[in-house]
């Protein structure tokens, strides 16, 4: 059964393999003929450019919706990346930290919570009689403030906005509770030059020192250090 | 023999006359080749059975080819183009998927 039937086919194959002028040969060439020129024609026509021009409108429409949110996704990735590049670019954390640390040190100066180096002037007034009264001393911090010192500290007091100045009966000078004997060191960070006119100039801290019977010896350094602190308090 | 030898032909003339298809021909050539594959192989698949007949497959070819195209711009007229192509294709590849299994049968019994 299985074997007649293949013979079978084989004969069929034979008689349509092989090469016959025969009608239904010639007629199914030709159709055949037809298909494939057809094929390449179709593969030609839907790889050219035309495609879109003869698409449906249905078609059209989704290759719009789709471009279009494309578009969409493509320019809310723009947004955020021109966001991102301006951060970067003008680094405002960056330098909001920086301002803010700069702003700290400042306030910390000021404070006088810090030890403080820097250019400024060191003031040494020798009193062996005793004769400066405070008012004198607080004179020479008003003078040095005025021109432009960022910290003063007077002994081992650092003098900040609420420091006083009291005479002490016994000799001496009260500076904010602490009771200090000459020779009075005041130490200074600022233009140390500006520093040394300002308390120069005639009738200033110098010559008033001198006048009340002391001597006043100033030196001008790059590298003044104030270690003195004041007190956290709490 | 010769109808392959035909079916090459009309491949290299495709390639070498470079046809350029006309634009109201372009949205029915794809349905019309997939057509004409079903008839070639409902065609093939007939000679392998003994019953194939050069009239029957010109006339199933041309008719196939005729039929799928009509349909299509029916349903291009009416709107549902891109609904009735989907279902020709469905149907015409059901088609060539049965035709191919009665080949495979013939010579693989399976």
């Amino acid at each position: 059964m299985t074997t007649a039937r293949q013979r079978l086919l084989r004969i069929r194959l034979g008689q349509a393999w092989h090469p016959a002028a025969t009608k239904r040969q010639l007629v199914a060439a030709a159709v055949a003929l037809t298909l494939g020129f057809g094929s390449v024609a179709a593969w030609r026509a839907s790889h050219s450019d035309t495609a879109l021009a003869v698409a449906r409108p249905e078609q059209l429409l989704s290759v719009l919706d789709s471009l279009n949110s494309r578009q969409q996704r493509l320019e809310a990735e723009q947004r955020q990346l021109a966001v991102t590049r301006q951060k970067l670019e003008s680094g405002s954390n960056a330098a909001a930290v920086t301002e803010a640390r700069k702003r700290l040190a400042v306030l910390n100066t000021l404070a006088g919570t810090t030890p403080v180096t820097g250019p400024g002037l060191t003031l040494v007034i020798a009193d062996p009689d005793q004769l400066v009264p405070s008012s004198m001393l607080l004179d020479a911090v008003q003078e040095l403030r005025d021109a432009g010192a960022e910290a003063i500290s007077i002994g081992s007091v650092r003098v900040v906005a609420r420091t006083w100045f009291a005479d002490v009966a016994s000799g001496g000078i009260n500076v904010a509770g602490r009771v200090l004997k000459p020779p009075y060191t005041v130490t200074a960070i600022g233009d140390g030059a500006t520093m040394r006119t300002a308390l120069g100039i005639p009738g200033g801290v110098i010559e008033s020192v001198k006048g009340a019977g002391g001597s006043v010896r100033v030196s001008v350094g790059k590298a003044v250090t104030i270690t003195a602190v004041v007190p956290t308090r709490r | 023999m010769i109808p392959v030898l035909g079916l090459i032909a009309g491949v290299l003339l495709g390639v070498l006359l470079k046809p350029d298809v006309p634009l109201w021909l372009q949205p029915y050539l794809p349905i019309a080749v997939v057509a004409a594959l079903d008839a070639v192989l409902g065609a093939l698949r007939a000679l392998f059975d003994g019953a194939f007949s050069d009239r029957v497959f010109v006339i199933s070819f041309a008719s196939n080819v005729t039929i799928a195209g009509l349909l299509v711009f029916l349903g291009d007229s009416l709107g549902v183009g891109s609904q009735i192509s989907t279902g020709i294709v469905i149907i015409l590849t059901l088609r060539i998927f049965s035709n191919v299994a009665a080949i495979r049968r013939h010579f693989f019994k399976a």
